[in-house]
């Protein structure tokens, strides 16, 4: 288990969705676990505001890209765009969306996450090393209450800080993990990329902070 | 950053002289200036300003209309403004040879970096800033649009305009004709289309309206005013200055940033109109009466700065870390 400030890791984090007013709406859910959140949603948007539906399957491939790729090309500006699903089928459509030119305004991203309860990310203990619990659990209980979660131990994209490269894999945010690319060991730190869609991932060994 | 107690602007002079000074309609000269040593000048954003100073403490910015990179000559097209401050008629009476004392170019209102397509709207002199984005956007292959609004015979720039856009310009004589049309290119904009708007208030408020009845995001709409702020009636009060230990009364007939040069203080400033951001100043205590139009709404909110060449107190005190 790692710890980080909560208000200085730029994991991702997920407040509850709340349906801005649009001139138009793309809603796109990846897999059916994610389409009620989606439909719950789109219960609040105005009448007779123009609701494009597209549902995917819960994975990451060429035809979802494509598609995807596709509907947000054709949209125009005062649409918001709903992206559901596992967070990290979520980062990666919103790191599309973003590079085809929606900005974070336009977006709604919708994070279900059906494996495992939310990690705990916290506040640091005085001297760096293990977390206080009495701290990650005041820290737990803060986030229930504000409605924000972080994902827990569900698959996620490492960047390779070794061979530069991104990969799918299962691990909490300082867990560990081998690179398929490098076959580097990686700990994954509570820093991600959005651009990249990808949490970064140091070669263990090197202790970036001495 | 800039943070309490840090409000002095790092600044660079430049020694400029007239090349050349031309009229482009009745009321508006082209003024290029050239580096009076010779040789290229800074580089600048497209839409950035440069500050001229027109009298000891006094500075005006125009916008340059170049594409800001690498240049050997500044160019500045300036409205006469009747009535006025004077620092237009100072600018109209330069001539050939001319020296003029110049703040660096500042940028205030460049093209978004990550928009994939420009959509330019100006109103009458508004279009300086603009013509220095079509420039650029035409020199990098960008896609862009650009709608321009004057009376018919009055509007500087448009065959160079003409040239340089092709049919991507579109002229209206008035705001009406513009209107129609732009309500339609609003809602048809592909997403990531960054809406820039320089003019007179009235057509930026026009227009930011049209953009955000049809649910453009704040950060998708880009303007810049052209004009005074809003100034409103003036009454007096009294800022308490807590580093000096000052106590400074402001009449109804000065600016707060008058009566502070008044008593000795420097408070660095350009336009003193509100609009551009030069004198943006920490408060202590005291509520402001926001008057500019550079603080977001979030800031004006947060009531942490005041803009002393427009703002006052909103009671009868103001503290600020003078």
């Amino acid at each position: 288990m790692v710890s980080a400030r909560l208000d200085w890791t730029s994991a991702p984090r997920w407040p509850a969705p709340e349906l801005p007013a649009a001139a138009s709406y793309l809603a796109c859910w990846f897999g059916d676990a994610a389409r009620p959140g989606v439909q719950a949603l789109l219960a609040g948007a105005g009448a007779g505001v123009p609701v494009r539906l597209a549902g995917f399957a819960d994975r990451w491939d060429g035809g979802t890209e494509a598609e995807l790729r596709r509907l947000i090309g054709e949209c125009h500006t005062g649409v918001r765009i709903i992206l559901a699903g596992p967070e990290a089928i979520v980062l990666r459509s919103m790191a599309l969306a973003g590079q085809l030119g929606a900005s974070a305004e336009e977006l709604v991203p919708v994070a279900i996450e059906a494996a495992a309860a939310p990690e705990k990310i916290t506040a640091r203990s005085a001297e760096r090393g293990l977390p206080d619990q009495a701290e990650a659990q005041a820290g737990a209980e803060a986030r229930a209450v504000d409605g924000w979660y972080v994902s827990g131990i569900a698959g996620r994209r490492v960047f390779c800080a070794a061979c530069r490269r991104s990969f799918d894999a299962v691990a909490a945010i300082g867990g560990m993990v081998s690179c398929p690319g490098c076959a580097a060991e990686l700990i994954v730190d509570s820093r991600f990329s959005r651009p990249h869609a990808s949490f970064f991932g140091w070669p263990a060994g090197l202790d970036l902070h001495q | 950053m800039t943070g309490p107690g840090q409000v002095t602007a790092r600044r660079t002079d430049l020694a400029l002289a007239v090349a050349s000074s031309i009229p482009l309609t009745a009321d508006v000269r082209q003024l290029t200036l050239v580096a009076r040593a010779g040789g290229r000048l800074p580089s600048y954003p497209p839409g950035a300003s440069l500050g001229l100073r027109w009298r000891p403490g006094r500075v005006n910015s125009y916008s340059l209309t170049g594409d800001g990179d690498s240049p050997l000559a500044y160019r500045v097209s300036v409205l006469r403004v009747p009535g006025g401050n004077g620092g237009s008629a100072w600018a109209h009476a330069l001539r050939e040879g001319a020296a003029v004392e110049a703040i660096a170019p500042r940028s205030a209102f460049a093209p978004a970096a990550r928009a994939r397509r420009h959509l330019l709207v100006a109103g009458g002199i508004g279009i300086t800033p603009l013509l220095s984005h079509a420039r650029w956007h035409v020199r990098w292959g960008n896609e862009f649009a650009l709608y321009y609004v004057d009376r018919p015979g009055r509007a500087p720039h448009l065959e160079e305009l003409r040239d340089l856009c092709g049919a991507r310009l579109r002229v209206y004589a008035g705001r009406d004709e513009l209107r129609a049309d732009l309500d339609r290119a609003l809602a048809g904009q592909p997403l990531g289309t960054q809406l820039y708007v320089c003019g007179p208030l009235g057509m930026i408020d026009a227009v930011t309206a049209a953009a955000r009845a049809l649910h453009w995001p704040d950060g998708r709409i880009s303007f810049e005013a052209f004009g005074a702020a809003d100034e409103g009636p003036r009454a007096p009060f009294r800022a308490s200055l807590t580093e000096s230990g000052c106590r400074v009364e402001v009449s109804a007939t000065e600016t707060l940033l008058e009566a502070l040069e008044r008593e000795g203080l420097h408070v660095p400033s350009m336009c003193r109109q509100g609009i551009c951001g030069e004198c943006r100043t920490p408060v202590r205590s005291g509520r402001v009466d926001h008057r500019d139009l550079v603080l977001s709404a979030a800031e004006k909110a947060g009531g942490q700065w005041v803009m002393p060449c427009v703002s006052r107190a909103a009671d009868s005190e103001l503290e600020l870390p003078l």
